[in-house]
């Protein structure tokens, strides 16, 4: 059986990163809570406020104001070499002074420049802006009944070439809470404003926004910076520049509705740079750190509180990964948490990065230090800025990686600051898809990830539409379903009973014969719910207790309330589920087609291999497409494949290894691109095009399965563990 | 347990365990709301102080009350906060895209969800899962089991994206 423990633990990680804690603050709780706060946090939340405050400085320069529209953004003068905007009040601007003696804060002297500010519905919405470290700087601050703070720098890269009057900076932030709603089985709740705001080309004489309900709205325009307020039962989702009778749609990404995707408006660019790493690296590493040493700074005492900086913590230090701008990062050595307990690791460490300070604080994550570099010689992680259009990009790179460069969508090329293999950079979301490329000191390329908008890469898990449109399709006593149009062009469908909703559900309608229920079971009592095919007239739900539930499909779709009687403790109630045809034939429910796992041979015949302990085993037939079991016995402890359950791929495997093969094997697929007496490699079909594993190179060792029956171009599978080949086999269709 | 007490308490959670409670958030809610569902969980649970009636840990109450907290905001965008947020690109070791893992989050009944999270987000035991979800310990590991059950089924759509 598949040890898939790892699998998660690796992908739950990179989904959602251990945050930062930067913007925990007690005292917030207290005063939504209407407790007084104690004295003694008092010194803190002045820390904290200074720390925001550390957030909106620079230095500007002004220059003269040139008019044009659609000459790209060399007509952005005040943002570019200009001073936007008026002076901060002095408050304000003494209150940011304070937070630039800070450690990690904006260069000292700077000046903060109000550029709009309004009132609507008892608030006040300021905007403030301000250049710095190649990116401008906008931060939103809305006082009154509600308090809001918003802080976004997009890079300048997205300004210099770009040919769009315009730049969306935030789209539909949230400001304050109004009511619950729904859409259809979803609830959520509705913002009380959705606040747009952005910089504009110099001409640019209107800003108008189209809404998700339809309505228009024209942004308020100060300058070369606007600002739109808008309910928060609708979301901007379109966005044009007017200067005299020319009307420019500028890049947007709306956002996602509830159970919606983002929805991008404006160019839709391809890939571009390498695609193919020229030098395979392995076993990356990060020769001061596994040394411990004291490289950078020390981590100051003032940002423990951010970083979590804890007892346990066995190194860390504080790198600068591009001199010139105010970002730190700080990197940790760290024994692993207990989500790793069950996970076979090198060592028990893990290895932490975390951006702090500057314009784009508050993100970071950890790996186990010896998977830090096993998909591509550098790490990568990402968090999403404030009103959803920019991206910073950071991580950690091996010794191997002697430059980084951004290949964008628009095809503009950004050094990426590299030092102390530590590296920082941002992306406009419009200017996506964007890739990331390592050289080594030799120019070769030696790493690759291209990074795609949701809504780009959606053709692989289709999703609702944006702010899609949910109808009941049906209600029985078990619940209801609804259904709203795909992003694929076909149906989602969610299911509530009682007060849950499950979903949604895009996959494709299932065939003819096909049935894709699932079952749901609670002390309470237990539900069958899901979707059949056409051929299907009847589906017959067989209980644990012997008896037998008889449910017809209403339109395709089953939700039938099974007995009380039926959930028994909190065990799964349904034994088997069948279904039968119209002319009366019996359709079983399909099971998995592949399966794999680790183990010793238990059985060997010349049809069937059994592989496992006695109370888990595994038979798959041996069918004239399995590979050679010549050299196999019984005891012989293996890792395979088996596809509708005939053995497809089998290799030898150490015991001890056993446990978490999955997490050290590669299992590729695709055609041989290169064989010679050392190495194969393949294009593997597994692995998304263009990333660091989608071409496998495998090392032929003395114990490597012999490769002399296969050729280039012919398309096999493998096992690659560490390097090595372990185990070779035509692709079974 | 006395108000005072049980507010210094929720501190100590609060300060030690904050991340792991945004990061719970975040994959119910999203990294926008994440940090506002965890000040208010909190909020609320000072206000609510009296329901407590020390039948289990505080922390388990506290997660209870964050889940519902999390659950009244954004109740079904799992699927939505896990597409959209930060994770383009990876690649697990076994050349599998995490999209994988992130296509198995979102097709798991709610309650097995919401396991996995307190599971590997929290890294809360099974003693802890059971008394936040309100289920016997065996519950929690049969439900964590369906969910690697069907991650293992998963696996073949996985593998052909």
């Amino acid at each position: 059986m598949i040890d898939v423990e790892p699998l998660i633990i690796s992908g739950l990680d990179r989904l959602v990163p251990l945050p930062s804690g930067e913007r925990a603050n007690w005292q917030e709780v207290l005063a939504s809570a209407g407790v007084a706060s104690r004295p003694r946090f008092a010194r803190k939340r002045l820390v904290v406020a200074a720390a925001c405050l550390a957030a909106v400085s620079a230095i500007v320069v002004a220059t003269p104001v040139r008019a044009a529209l659609g000459h790209g953004f060399e007509t952005f003068s005040t943002w570019l070499t200009g001073s936007p905007g008026k002076p901060s009040s002095p408050s304000v601007q003494r209150a940011f002074d304070r937070a630039t003696r800070s450690w990690a804060g904006f260069p000292e002297g700077t000046k903060l420049r109000r550029l709009v500010q309004t009132r609507t519905g008892g608030m006040t919405f300021t905007l403030y802006g301000f250049r710095a470290a190649g990116s401008l700087c906008l931060r939103l601050v809305v006082t009154g009944s509600v308090s809001a703070r918003t802080f976004v720098c997009p890079p300048l890269s997205a300004l210099r070439g770009s040919n769009q009057p315009g730049l969306v900076v935030a789209a539909n932030e949230a400001v304050g809470i109004t009511r619950q709603s729904a859409s259809g089985p979803f609830s959520f709740v509705e913002p009380k404003f959705v606040v747009t705001f952005g910089v504009v080309a110099d001409g640019v004489q209107r800003i108008e926004l189209g809404g998700s309900d339809g309505t228009s709205t024209t942004a308020l325009l100060n300058g070369d910076t606007f600002l739109a307020i808008g309910k928060g039962s609708s979301r901007v989702t379109r966005a044009w520049a007017i200067a005299g009778n020319r009307r420019v749609a500028l890049p947007l990404i709306a956002g996602s509705s509830p159970s919606g995707l983002p929805q991008v408006t404006g160019p839709q660019f391809s890939v571009k740079g390498p695609a193919t790493v020229q030098r395979t690296v392995h076993g990356g590493a990060i020769r001061w750190l596994a040394r411990r040493e004291p490289r950078g700074a020390a981590v100051p005492g003032s940002v423990h509180h951010i970083v979590g900086v804890l007892p346990d913590v066995i190194f860390h230090r504080e790198i600068t990964p591009d001199p010139s701008a105010p970002e730190r990062m700080v990197v940790s050595v760290r024994p692993v948490g207990a989500a790793y307990s069950g996970a076979h690791l090198r060592n028990k460490l893990q290895v932490c990065a975390e951006v702090v300070g500057g314009r784009f604080a508050g993100g970071g994550g950890c790996w186990p230090a010896g998977r830090l570099f096993s998909t591509a010689p550098f790490s990568l992680g990402l968090l999403n800025q404030p009103g959803g259009q920019t991206v910073t990009i950071a991580g950690l790179a091996s010794d191997d990686v002697a430059k980084l460069t951004l290949y964008l969508g628009t095809a503009r090329v950004v050094e990426v600051p590299l030092h102390d293999n530590g590296y920082i950079t941002s992306a406009a979301k419009a200017d996506y898809p964007v890739r990331l490329v390592a050289y080594d000191s030799a120019g070769r390329v030696i790493g690759i990830q291209t990074l795609q908008e949701s809504s780009h890469t959606n053709q692989a898990f289709p999703q609702p539409v944006a702010n899609a449109q949910w109808h009941s399709l049906l209600r029985t006593s078990a619940g209801e379903v609804f259904r709203a149009r795909s992003t694929v062009g076909g149906t989602c469908y969610a299911i509530r009973v009682g007060v849950v909703t499950s979903g949604p559900t895009c996959e494709s309608p299932p065939a003819a014969n096909e049935l894709q229920l699932g079952v749901g079971w609670s002390k309470q009592g237990a539900e069958v719910t899901g979707r059949v095919g056409s051929a299907v007239s009847r589906v017959l739900i067989h209980l644990s207790d012997g008896k037998t539930q008889t449910i017809s499909p209403i339109r395709g779709y089953i939700l039938a309330a099974l007995p009380p009687s039926a959930a028994t403790g909190n065990h799964n109630p349904v034994r088997s589920i069948t279904a039968v045809a119209a002319n009366g034939r019996t359709i079983k429910q399909p099971g998995s087609n592949l399966s794999g796992g680790s183990g010793p041979i238990t059985r060997l015949s010349p049809t069937a291999i059994a592989i496992g302990s006695n109370s888990a085993t595994h038979i798959c037939r041996v069918t004239p497409e399995s590979p050679s079991l010549r050299g196999y016995t019984v005891g012989t402890h293996v890792q395979y494949l088996c596809q509708n359950r005939a053995l497809s791929l089998i290799g030898r495997s150490t015991p001890r290894r056993s446990a978490n093969w999955a997490s050290r094997t590669i299992w590729a697929k695709g055609p041989i691109t290169a064989l010679t007496p050392t190495t194969i490699s393949l294009r593997n079909t597994n692995a998304p095009a263009g990333t660091s594993a989608a071409t496998i190179t495998c090392a032929l060792k003395e114990d490597s399965p012999k490769t002399t029956n296969f050729h280039r171009a012919e398309r096999i599978q493998v096992f690659c563990s560490r390097g090595r080949l372990t185990a070779i086999n035509r692709e079974v269709p | 347990m006395r108000k005072r007490d049980l507010i210094a308490e929720l501190e100590l959670l609060y300060r030690g365990r904050y991340r792991q409670f945004v990061r719970v958030a975040t994959a119910i809610v999203g990294e926008d709301r994440a940090h506002d569902v965890v000040q208010e969980a909190f909020a609320r649970a000072i206000r609510s102080l009296d329901s407590y009636r020390g039948e289990g840990t505080v922390e388990a109450w506290l997660w209870q009350v964050l889940i519902n907290a999390a659950r009244a905001v954004r109740q079904s965008l799992v699927a939505t906060s896990l597409l959209n947020e930060r994770t383009e690109g990876w690649t697990t070791e076994n050349g599998h895209t995490d999209d994988g893992v992130r296509a198995w989050v979102v097709s798991l009944p709610e309650r097995q969800r919401l396991a996995v999270f307190l599971r590997y987000y929290a890294d809360l035991d099974y003693r802890s899962i059971g008394e936040v979800l309100g289920v016997e310990v065996g519950t929690v590991s049969a439900t964590l089991s369906a969910a690697h059950t069907s991650l293992r089924r998963s696996l073949k759509e996985v593998s052909r994206d």
